[in-house]
């Protein structure tokens, strides 16, 4: 495997998540064929379009792109860094562009939004979450909902 | 095996919600449209490790929060696509992905997922929405792709 993620140490204290918080970027990739194969063979995902560089072409595109849902996955992975004490509870993301073999992206994000839990509603967290690619321009464009873990 | 083949008419579909209850096999909705379900989900340790291991997901008990797109690959659901479909040469694309839970998924416990599928005319697209649950809901899933010809012909249709 190639892939590789900059592994930040969570950089939160004991205080719940606050409007506007920002979160360092981390990087993701790059992805070469054996990758996408891995992914394709473990998600069942087995687009062509991912694995068969003349077929990516005859769809106009320069080379394959990396699955969408591996970029993706790739957003739960990053908040368990930033915020380990925040659960994952939805996740919907717009795949703006490709990201290709070879690649390199960078995801950040920021919390977006506050919504104050009422009777059995717990607090909700949502965070803006970006996939750059090389060029700085964004691939991913993801809305995350939070909740504080239950502790014990 | 983390899929089975999905059984025949309605025999737990009334276990998700009550719009579903008269979930059959398959059933065609509109000439672009059609519904497919209930099929039975599992989601067993070693898919699940595997997936794990090509996302770079870090090491815990949960599942991985977008491991049930696996499921959307199940045999049923791909044949469905292409009779939808009905081009020749053409390839999905992922335009967007939504994982919407009301309660978490377990390893190792068995699903049921219902699925509708619908065609889009100009652009092309495919949305899949896919609801999972046992007694109660516990995962809502849409997928929405893009339809591309590889045949040269113009991407419009």
């Amino acid at each position: 495997m190639t892939l590789a993620r900059d592994h930040v140490v969570a950089e939160i204290g004991n205080e719940p998540p606050k409007i506007g918080e920002k979160f360092s970027p981390q990087s993701f990739g790059p992805c070469d064929l054996d990758d996408l194969r891995g992914y394709a063979a473990a998600s069942g995902d087995d687009n062509p379009i991912h694995l068969d560089p003349s077929l990516a072409q005859r769809a106009g595109l320069k080379a394959p792109p990396v699955h969408g849902m591996l970029l993706m996955s790739q957003f739960e992975s990053a908040l368990e860094i930033w915020r380990p004490d925040l659960t994952l509870i939805r996740l919907a993301s717009k795949f703006l562009r490709p990201i290709f073999l070879g690649e390199t992206v960078e995801i950040s994000g920021r919390v977006a939004q506050i919504t104050p839990g009422t009777g059995d509603e717990k607090t909700k967290f949502l965070l803006r979450l970006m996939m750059y690619n090389e060029r700085r321009e964004i691939a991913l464009l993801a809305e995350a909902t939070t909740i504080l873990k239950t502790v014990g | 095996m983390a899929e089975q083949r999905p059984e025949a008419s309605g025999e737990a579909a009334g276990t998700l919600n009550a719009s579903r209850q008269d979930a059959t096999l398959r059933q065609d909705l509109s000439p672009a449209s059609l519904r497919l379900g209930p099929i039975h989900v599992r989601a067993g340790i070693a898919e699940v490790e595997a997936f794990r291991r090509e996302t770079g997901a870090l090491e815990n008990n949960k599942l991985p929060f977008t491991y049930p797109v696996r499921w959307l690959t199940h045999p049923d659901i791909r044949a469905a696509g292409p009779a939808l479909i009905n081009m020749e040469a053409w390839v999905p694309i992922h335009e967007s992905q939504s994982f919407d839970y009301e309660r978490p998924l377990d390893l190792e416990v068995d699903y049921q997922m219902m699925v509708e599928l619908t065609r889009e005319f100009e652009p092309a697209r495919l949305i899949l929405r896919a609801e999972i649950g046992d007694a109660k809901p516990c995962l809502q899933m849409e997928m929405i792709l893009r339809i591309i010809r590889t045949d040269g012909a113009e991407n419009h249709t």
